[in-house]
């Protein structure tokens, strides 16, 4: 594998969406390039990141006003 | 639809608010008009719910009405979605992955170690719209490629490399931030 598949496998691996076949092709790339690896683990943290700051808590009074929606009210 | 099956209904959308809103909050930016998106939301999710069957993908569905909600909003208004990036990255965003490369070493290689919550948001907010929509659907709200294909009306090939083009984007950008930081100290 070279380093340009690697480093669009890991983004479909990150994302859940590799192909099984491409899994240890890429996971034995990223163990033998440490530059790879390097984004690899990068792009990860970023993503967990996102994931993790992104959030946002759903006001009290927009989930009564919802539920007012859903009874017809 | 019978009693049972609207309430079987009511409750699986009720289950996506959360979500909703948070998708909300990253097309309005603010929580007012986060608030009534999503209640427009649901008020137009009531008026097609024969257009739905139970047991079947009522996120992206939900997120489907959502988006096409917001978006007769913003013409109705005559209003662009804000938040457009600066030239340099519509620039970037144009390079693949290697030419990426050649800009030099990857600075964010000792980066993120130290990233804040509002850099995280500000730099998702600068991402150009396509991609910053795209990094949302799947890296916050947790959709397939398909879903967030069916979502935007876009091939999943599309989707794809936008994603791979969001994130590298990101991490320049939150890689130059970090270094202009340092260079202030």
């Amino acid at each position: 594998m070279t380093c340009e598949d690697a480093h669009s496998h890991m983004h479909d691996y990150i994302s859940g969406e590799l192909s099984p076949e491409h899994h240890e092709p890429l996971m034995n790339h990223l163990e033998e390039c440490g530059s790879c690896r390097a984004l690899f683990n990068q792009t990860r943290l970023l993503q967990t990141a996102i994931k993790d700051f992104m959030q946002y808590e759903t006001p009290p009074e927009l989930q009564t006003a919802v539920s007012r929606i859903l009874m017809g009210v | 639809m019978t009693s049972d099956k609207k309430q079987i209904f009511e409750q699986e959308i009720l289950s996506h608010l959360d979500r909703l809103y948070g998708y909300a909050m990253h097309l309005c930016r603010n929580s007012d008009d986060a608030s009534d998106l999503v209640q427009d939301t649901y008020v137009s999710a009531l008026r097609y719910e024969k257009q739905y069957s139970i047991g079947t993908n009522a996120g992206a569905w939900l997120f489907t009405i959502m988006r096409n909600t917001f978006l007769n909003k913003m013409r109705s208004k005559n209003r662009k979605p804000v938040g457009l990036a600066g030239e340099w990255i519509e620039e970037l965003s144009r390079k693949d992955i290697s030419e990426l490369r050649k800009l030099g070493p990857d600075p964010s290689v000792q980066m993120l170690d130290d990233l804040l919550k509002e850099d995280i948001r500000e730099a998702i907010d600068n991402l150009p719209k396509e991609f910053r929509d795209t990094v949302v659907l799947c890296d916050v709200q947790g959709f397939s490629y398909m879903e967030i294909a069916s979502i935007l009306d876009i091939p999943i090939g599309t989707v794809r490399s936008r994603i791979h083009r969001g994130r590298n984007i990101l991490r320049h950008l939150l890689a130059e931030w970090k270094n202009i930081a340092k260079e202030g100290r």
